[in-house]
């Protein structure tokens, strides 16, 4: 099968081009780098069969990052039939120094200029057939985002295939210059209006940080306010779906087993399955701000801040970034550089409150609080999560110190379509089935077990395997005001964070709305507060921590990242509970 | 051996220092002084004439338009004390004050 690789600098659009050729759905990130994965997909192409990869966006085929070596192993190692080479148009200039140490090898290649749309309304033109017979290679324009020039793509990748490109000498750079000089046309005072415009406001001197956070906060309350109802409208629907069809379905079977399937497996998961239009909904909403490019921005109103922690612009968007899910920002920090500042942004991107803790939160919010109230304390979980993340930083800055510089690109403002939210909304689903069978399922029928073991006693009661393990950790958890029952979920919490409602599920044996009214019958607001702090802090899942191990190959390091935050989740809470039982008695 | 290094780079932190202490607006009759990055303000421009930073960072410089005879424009500073935000060509960067100390340049008229 013979082999096409996406080559390109970081945020010329490459992942968009491999979405649209391949129909699959790598995440597209106006951050620079953020593909770090090997994205790669089998493409019919007429009437062969290709493998497409996407290499990770790099600056320089010489360099010494992470991504550039991965780069360049891959051309050395792996038989390429074709690079594509894709260029951001509009910025042509600083890429022909990448452009000219990817054509001294030899590959065949066809040049992509993507990105033709934002050019032409910069007033940028292009001579492709001058530019095709001075480079000698096929060049071909496209805007991937929107699909122009994606009809002929395909073809011209064919052509490029079938004919011999091999070449006595590669042109120089300065060459290559020259050509790109006699092909371009670029006006004198290119520059994207809008652009200037809307930054002119958002990294207003003043204005810039409050706006950034107000937009955030809006954001969040937005995720709240939409995906609330439509939440309440899931559980209703999965329990009407169990008392109409499961029950009746499955009343033949034997008790046991009708208990296996029904209070264990489709409780745990229909609670969690209710969660999927608020997770969406939130990764839609971040979606959108990371792909306009806000991101970059942030990043330059927050640099000075985070100096003094320690951190710099990069560490705070991949702390963002961890408000979807720790993993993807744990593996960004390859674009860090400096192995002090990488660790240290990923001893504290930890802490950002993920997608699962918050399934966790806008439980508990809604079962102990007002509707007014509501906001407000998830508002204060997530400046709790941002606390925790600048003192352990302030901790450990000595530690891991940051020689790094720090210099990043921004790109200009760019609109989402609704083909990239579609993508980005579906792609959360998926993700969250792959997470369900995996995780969530095990983990629910553990824990159906551990409530139902030894046999004969009522479920979930003190007796059970679950109760005696309950018990036995009490010591430790009562002064949290954590009871028995929440120290179960927490421990499969550890798992996942998906399994801690699931598994609260099982263990009341109660579902919905019913599971809400027991919670709130058994536990007071302090006691809730405590474990929503708990659960925040302490140690992320298993597969953040997997990742961790994977990225550092450091035991040491790992060992930390588990036990520095159990440590302080411990102490916070107990801060917390005892301060408030002592003021409010 | 070591000594021509050495020379070159106090020569050049002696500029740094005269360039630091000089007006901003040199006089049109003396000859300009190095001007390092940092100390242009919002709106102010000039052409990239030397960059003083190791090999790793002159290779990322470069792949973001940042090099010899690249004109640059800041279009704005962050407040206390952090990035400053630049036009280069077509592109914009962002690059702490600490970097912006590392590249000499003449201003545009």
């Amino acid at each position: 099968m013979k082999r096409i690789a996406l080559l390109g600098m970081p945020n010329t659009g490459k992942s968009t081009l491999f979405n649209r050729l391949t129909g699959a759905h790598a995440k597209v990130g106006n951050w620079p780098g953020l593909t770090v994965e090997l994205l790669n997909a089998r493409l019919i192409l007429g009437d062969q069969v290709v493998r497409l990869v996407d290499l990770p966006g790099i600056y320089d085929l010489n360099g010494y990052s992470d991504d550039e070596k991965v780069v360049t192993t891959f051309l050395e190692t792996q038989a390429t039939d074709l690079i594509i080479f894709v260029l951001n148009t509009s910025q042509y200039e600083r890429q022909l120094n990448l452009l000219s140490q990817v054509m001294a090898k030899g590959i065949p290649m066809l040049l992509v200029m993507n990105m033709v749309d934002e050019a032409s309304a910069m007033g940028i033109t292009v001579d492709v057939d001058t530019l095709s017979r001075k480079l000698q290679h096929p060049v071909h324009l496209l805007s991937a985002k929107y699909g122009q020039g994606m009809e002929r793509l395909q073809p011209a990748m064919r052509q490029a295939l079938s004919t011999d490109q091999t070449k006595s000498t590669p042109p120089s750079l300065s060459e290559i210059e020259k050509a790109f000089k006699e092909a371009m046309r670029v006006p004198a005072q290119a520059s994207n209006a809008l652009t200037d415009k809307l930054d002119k406001v958002l990294l207003h001197p003043l204005f810039g940080l409050p706006l950034f956070f107000g937009v955030m906060l809006l954001l969040f309350e937005g995720v709240f306010a939409i995906g609330k109802p439509l939440q309440d409208g899931t559980a209703w629907l999965l329990t009407a779906f169990r008392t109409a069809a499961l029950e009746p379905l499955s009343a033949h079977l034997p008790l046991m087993l009708q208990g296996l399937l029904l209070d264990g497996v489709y409780n745990g998961l229909s609670t969690v399955a209710s969660f999927v239009p608020l997770i969406v909904l939130f990764f839609l909403f971040m979606g959108i701000v990371e792909d306009t490019g806000y991101l970059s921005r942030a990043a330059f109103l927050m640099d000075a801040l985070m100096a003094k922690f320690g951190l710099d612009g990069r560490s705070f968007v991949m702390l963002l970034m961890g408000f979807g899910c720790n993993v993807p920002a744990l593996m960004g920090t390859r674009v860090i550089r400096s192995k002090g500042l990488r660790y240290l942004t990923m001893l504290t991107i930890p802490f950002s409150l993920c997608s699962a803790r918050m399934q966790v939160f806008v439980f508990f919010i809604a079962a102990l609080f007002t509707a007014e109230q509501a906001p407000w304390v998830l508002f204060s979980l997530y400046v709790m999560s941002i606390l925790m993340s600048i003192v352990t930083s302030l901790i450990f800055k000595r530690e891991y110190v940051n020689n790094d510089a720090f210099v990043l690109e921004m790109p200009p403002y760019r609109f989402p379509t609704a083909r990239q939210m579609v993508l980005t909304g579906w792609q959360e689903v998926r993700h969250f089935l792959n997470r369900a069978t995996r995780f969530i399922v095990i983990g629910v029928v553990m824990i159906w077990i551990l409530t139902n073991f030894p046999l004969g006693v009522q479920s979930g009661s003190i007796d059970s395997w679950a109760g005696q393990l309950g018990n036995l950790l009490q010591p430790l958890f009562s002064p949290l005001g954590i009871n028995a029952e929440l120290t179960i979920a927490l421990l499969f919490g550890f798992i996942a964070k998906e399994i801690v409602i699931g598994s609260l599920a099982v263990i009341y044996g109660q579902e919905g709305g019913a599971l809400v009214q027991t919670i709130t019958q058994h536990i007071t607001w302090i006691q809730a507060y405590s474990f929503m702090l708990f659960v925040l802090i302490y140690t992320p899942c298993v597969s953040a921590i997997a990742t961790i191990r994977n990225e550092t190959k450091n035991l040491k390091f790992t060992a930390l990242s588990i036990a520095w935050p159990l440590v302080t989740a411990w102490l916070v809470s107990f801060a917390f509970y005892q301060t408030a039982m002592f003021v409010t008695h | 051996m070591q000594i021509i290094p050495i020379c070159v780079q106090s020569l050049k932190f002696l500029e740094k220092y005269i360039a630091m202490h000089a007006p901003i607006t040199a006089s049109p009759h003396q000859p300009k002084l190095p001007l390092t990055l940092e100390r242009l303000s919002h709106g102010e421009s000039g052409n990239v004439m030397a960059i003083n930073v190791e090999d790793d960072l002159k290779k990322r410089f470069f792949a973001m338009g940042l090099k010899e005879g690249a004109h640059v424009r800041v279009l704005r500073k962050a407040k206390f004390g952090g990035p400053m935000h630049l036009r280069v060509g077509t592109s914009e960067l962002i690059l702490r004050l600490k970097e912006a100390c590392c590249i000499c340049l003449v201003t545009a008229q």
